[in-house]
């Protein structure tokens, strides 16, 4: 089109009026509805309806992108997705197979096969730490009601004497 | 998808949507891939998709007109935006200015003089051409395809826009 030393030339002009256009830019114009892209996409707009795509288009670099995507896009030969996208979409309208969750991707087996197993421990751990707990607690109190050698020595562990630990050893030796 | 399928698609058909996802599943996906990093992401710009497509009793899907596009058109238009829309709610934030060095936030005097500009100074069409060019680096072809007219056209067009740019900036650039 132009020599390369004449396009660097151009191209700095052209960047000069960038600049100076988008700091001069008011409020920011809306985007035109995905219709009119469309349409604009299959040159199907007239020629007043293409100006204002096309100024929008100028200030939007990066859906140029997207109009010449469309351009070229056929529903046919195309990659297909995975099964599991295919069916969360489907689900989106009522009526599909209900253990299918719209919005959510399902854990891998694995994972949850784990947190099964996780879960199950805990729980397992709280019951035994009740259990034990609760036979305890019955043991001594069932002691303390009997009055016995062993429900004073638990009693002493509930309620230790007010003279200190080695109090009896002193008691032993003056008699 | 027919006129039929279509009508039967926004009356809430399960046969017909599911007729439509497994249809136009592929499309969007490819629509989309360019754009996102991940094949991952653009699983989850496909369900975005089909939940704007039949939200609020298939709201969007009812501005579609087969007279003005083709579906598939149209469909790439939205799933990109959608795309876009996502990528930008995604994106990191942006760093605080205190944890920026003062010398990235030093302001260059280059457009201290205030620019006159001529409100139609380029026509949307040359400036378009321009950004295409310019900005997006692409082939004096790919903007005639993307134009629909004659590669000569648009090097005529960008000749006339060079001359504008050149009488309005030469007396203020000497």
């Amino acid at each position: 089109m132009t020599e390369p030393m004449d396009r660097a030339e151009e191209s700095a002009l052209w960047r000069h009026w960038r600049r100076a256009v988008v700091n001069a830019a008011g409020e920011a114009a809306a985007a035109p509805d995905p219709l009119l892209l469309a349409a604009y996409a299959e040159h199907r707009l007239s020629e007043a309806a293409a100006e204002d795509v096309e100024a929008w288009l100028a200030r939007h670099p990066e859906t140029i992108d997207d109009v010449l995507a469309a351009g070229d896009s056929k529903a046919d030969a195309l990659s297909a997705p995975p099964e599991a996208a295919i069916a969360r979409a489907m689900a989106l309208v009522p009526g599909s197979d209900p253990k299918v969750v719209p919005f959510r991707r399902p854990m891998r087996p694995t994972v949850t096969w784990r947190v099964a197993v996780a879960r199950a421990g805990v729980a397992a751990s709280l019951l035994i730490v009740s259990l034990v707990g609760f036979a305890l607690g019955t043991d001594a109190y069932t002691s303390l009601l009997n009055g016995d050698q062993s429900a004073a020595v638990s009693q002493d562990l509930f309620d230790p004497p007010a003279a200190g630990v080695f109090s009896s050893f002193g008691e032993e030796s003056s008699s | 998808m027919s006129d039929t399928n279509l009508a039967s698609l926004i009356a809430g058909n399960k046969a017909a949507w599911d007729g439509f996802v497994r249809h136009y599943a592929g499309l969007i996906i490819s629509a989309v891939r360019t754009l996102m990093r991940e094949g991952t992401e653009a699983e989850d710009v496909l369900q975005e998709v089909f939940v704007r497509l039949c939200k609020d009793d298939f709201r969007l899907l009812r501005t579609y007109d087969p007279a003005r596009a083709g579906l598939s058109t149209w469909l790439t238009i939205v799933a990109r935006s959608t795309a876009r829309d996502m990528q930008r709610r995604h994106r990191p934030p942006q760093s605080a200015l205190d944890d920026v060095p003062e010398r990235l936030l030093a302001v260059s005097d280059v457009h201290a003089e205030p620019l006159k500009l001529p409100k139609d100074l380029l026509s949307p069409r040359q400036e378009l051409v321009l950004t295409m060019l310019y900005e997006r680096d692409m082939e004096v072809a790919e903007v005639a395809k993307t134009l629909n007219v004659d590669p000569q056209t648009v090097r005529s067009t960008h000749h006339k826009a060079m001359l504008k740019l050149r009488a309005h900036f030469g007396p203020e650039r000497r």
